[in-house]
């Protein structure tokens, strides 16, 4: 009988969409796609798609632009003494076989062309100042995407992007220059957006994140110079060991089928297994023994050693076997199928421009993005122009207990002006007519009764702040400029069925009135924000 | 009595010899050292899941009679059946304090634990210590009650999460507030749960979840609810039973 710790997994048989009761298949899938998994070995699901990897390992191509064949070295060797978090796994590699990788990654890397302004043109005065360059590195919210190490041995800081504790040791100067001035010039599909920094910030964020070294890090790394024997072996090992199943490489192709699919694992008969000696002869026990410490299953195995908690084990265990023969084979309409995944990507010079702010690496557009920020796809039926047009020039936060993370992105007015048409245009709901309610003009008795149920029927105040001295709500965004924020159409649905237009949102559906739904709405609409707000805006 | 006590203190480590998929070297562990007290560090009334190896550590401390920890002293962990300790006999390090990783059973229930060690002169001090196992309801309870209710009944905040506790003219009830919430039949938690705090004449300031979640989240959150309640929620039995 399967163990209690992985009874998730028979409901992973059916369901291919995460569900509320099994946080742990979800968690699993989730890892399958994150920690390349997929890259190397195939998961056909039973509605006949296939998992895509959702990690972005960095191209290779131009590696030498970017770092060293020390630190490459010393990356390959143990990838987790750079940083603690990274999620390159360790393929025990000997000195001999990091050294001849290591020779053969740099020679075989091409120049990126592009940006070639020179490293010191753009110092000055203030670019060495550390203050300067931490509090940009701040005002930029750097670290909702990227963490850094503190000195309590804490990661604090996103996990998007990768972490920057040690980054002074792995990027040259130039190179990190030329990234923060464009990072598509390096990688034209990277999640990092163009921030339009200016010459003395891109000095200043360079120098600071320059000071992130460990000199000890690469102390003894000494290598000769590179022989072309060494360099044909590290292209031998660079394609026995897969290198390319997640990294693009100059001269190695991606390789097809390079580990064992993993469709139907939950169902490989335990005669086909090798057990290693003295651990209990189960399915479930071999794949985490396989998942914890693939290299104690003999000699000459590929798999790296990854660095997976003991949660994450029995995560991973969970969601692999929950990919059985039965799960194949039962009748489709009996089965939740996984949601197809979107490749939707806006468009026109106006698409263009959201791409290169990648405003994708964190809102989810059309079932495309991240889930860091709002979903944006019904954002036009949402919001007021103005609003947005402000919005996106200056973004602020709306709620008091979230720390801000949209950046500045130093955008011009006639770039502000077209990404506001597109998205007011583009990102609308059929179901919300924006005209179907006026901004203004209620009588005040409707207003006064919006008021009162606000504060008495619905008690909104426990989660909003409408009057921003009385009101102490610290949930739901703050209302105190509601009225020019959103629009009457989009307050009245949400109103009264907040669930059909953002699924998992936490507001309960009241199901209110259509009366009191409008002299809500009323009351709300007249929400207009101080008049020193208004003036800053 | 004595005499079935000592049998069974005779018996169990050769129980736990016998049940134990650890190797034998760690129950051949002597004490070198004899504590006067045992006391919880961390670790205690975690929750996880059935089957699952709690998150944290449960950590216990051996002391003497100055409070000072005492280094190399047994502890032995015992657990009602299904529930294992890696390893389940420990000798506690510098600071005086033994460390085990618990595995929960495959029941959900509140697991009575109890960590075991002996004074100089052989007497048993023992401490009494419980760990939650949530079942597929409870867990299910648990990742609502994260998603909806946390944030105003959980008065703790983190990176995260900032409670919404302080800032609400009438305070809620912590989930594991057993002192009040037991008092309530598991209607009146429903009901409260569907229609909000008007529902039972209490504050307006908590909104109806009925349109929201369908019945079977409803009653996951209140068996979590119950299962985490702190004294224990016991259920009122038939009336026959009570005679």
């Amino acid at each position: 009988m399967l163990p209690a710790r992985y009874m998730e997994s028979s409901c992973g048989q059916c369901h291919h969409t995460p569900l509320t009761g099994t946080p742990q298949l979800n968690r699993g899938r989730e890892l399958l796609a994150r920690n390349g998994c997929v890259r190397c070995h195939t998961l056909r699901l039973p509605d006949g798609s296939t998992m895509t990897a959702t990690d972005d390992p960095p191209s290779l191509l131009h590696v030498a632009d970017k770092t060293t064949r020390e630190w490459i070295y010393a990356w390959l060797k143990d990838p987790q003494s750079y940083s603690v978090s990274a999620t390159m796994p360790n393929f025990n590699l000997s000195d001999a076989d990091a050294r001849d990788i290591s020779a053969f990654l740099i020679s075989s890397s091409t120049p990126a062309e592009g940006d070639t302004v020179p490293v010191a043109a753009a110092s000055s005065q203030a670019s060495t100042d550390p203050v300067a360059g931490q509090s940009l590195y701040g005002e930029s919210f750097c670290a909702s995407c990227h963490a850094i190490q503190n000195a309590a041995g804490n990661v604090v800081g996103g996990d998007i992007g990768p972490e920057l504790t040690h980054i002074g040791n792995k990027v040259k100067p130039e190179w990190m220059q030329a990234w923060l001035r464009n990072p598509r010039i390096y990688d034209p599909t990277t999640l990092m957006p163009h921030y339009r920094f200016t010459a003395q910030q891109v000095a200043l964020l360079s120098n600071f994140l320059a000071s992130k070294s460990d000199s000890s890090l690469l102390a003894n790394v000494h290598l000769s110079t590179a022989t072309p024997v060494e360099i044909a072996h590290g292209k031998v090992l660079v394609t026995e060991y897969g290198c390319a199943s997640c990294h693009a490489i100059n001269g190695v192709k991606k390789p097809d089928n390079f580990a064992p699919e993993l469709s139907r694992i939950g169902s490989k008969p335990i005669a086909q297994l090798v057990f290693i000696s003295g651990m209990p002869h189960t399915l479930p026990d071999y794949i985490s023994g396989k998942v914890r410490q693939p290299r104690a299953f003999g000699a000459g195995l590929k798999m790296p050693q990854y660095t997976f908690t003991p949660a994450q084990v029995d995560a991973i265990t969970t969601a692999l076997l929950s990919y059985t023969d039965q799960s194949h084979n039962l009748p489709r309409k009996l089965t939740v199928a996984s949601t197809p995944t979107s490749s939707y990507r806006p468009a026109g010079s106006a698409g263009r421009l959201m791409e290169e702010l990648a405003c994708q690496s964190c809102h989810r557009i059309n079932g495309r993005g991240g889930d860091m920020a709002p979903d944006l796809s019904m954002e036009g039926s949402s919001v007021q122009r103005a609003w947005l047009n402000s919005f996106l020039k200056n973004p602020n936060t709306l709620r008091p207990s979230l720390i801000r993370r949209m950046p500045r992105f130093n955008l011009t007015d006639a770039e502000a002006s077209e990404l506001t048409d597109y998205m007011m245009t583009a990102y609308q709901s059929p179901a919300i007519d924006r005209e179907s309610m006026p901004s203004g003009g209620y009588p005040a008795s409707l207003i006064e009764q919006g008021r009162q149920l606000f504060y008495s029927k619905y008690a909104c105040q426990s989660c909003h702040i409408v009057d921003s001295k009385a009101d102490k709500g610290y949930i739901g965004p703050t209302l105190t400029q509601v009225g020019s924020r959103l629009n009457a159409a989009w307050i009245y649905a949400w109103l009264m069925n907040p669930q059909t237009l953002r699924p998992d949102t936490a507001q309960p559906n009241f199901n209110m009135s259509e009366e009191d739904a409008r002299a809500l709405t009323a009351f709300l609409m007249t929400q207009k924000g101080t008049a020193r707000q208004e003036a800053k805006r | 009595m004595n005499r079935t006590l000592a049998t069974g203190l005779f018996l169990f480590p050769l129980i736990a010899i016998g049940c134990s998929h650890k190797r034998p070297s760690t129950t051949l562990l002597h004490p070198t050292a004899y504590g006067s007290a045992l006391i919880e560090s961390s670790g205690g009334k975690q929750e996880g899941a059935v089957g699952t190896t709690l998150s944290q550590p449960l950590v216990v401390q051996v002391n003497d009679e100055q409070d000072a920890g005492v280094a190399g002293a047994l502890v032995e962990f015992q657990g009602p059946y299904g529930a294992s300790f890696d390893p389940s006999i420990v000798l506690t390090d510098s600071s005086g304090q033994a460390t085990t990783n618990v595995t929960m059973g495959g029941i959900a229930a509140r697991y009575p634990i109890k960590a075991i060690t002996k004074s100089k002169a052989q007497k048993e001090i023992a401490l009494d210590i419980t760990e939650i196992a949530l079942g597929y309801q409870e867990e299910m309870g648990y990742q609502l009650g994260e998603r909806y209710c946390a944030r105003c009944h959980n008065p703790e905040s983190s990176a995260e999460r900032v409670s919404n506790y302080d800032n609400l003219e009438v305070k809620p009830h912590t989930f594991s507030d057993g002192a009040t919430l037991n008092k309530m039949s598991d209607a009146e938690l429903t009901s409260i749960i569907d229609h909000g705090g008007v529902a039972l004449n209490k504050s307006a300031l908590m909104p109806p979840y009925g349109y929201t979640l369908n019945n079977a989240e409803t009653q996951a959150l209140v068996a979590y609810i119950r299962l985490i309640s702190e004294p224990p929620y016991q259920a009122p039995g038939m009336a026959y039973a009570q005679k």
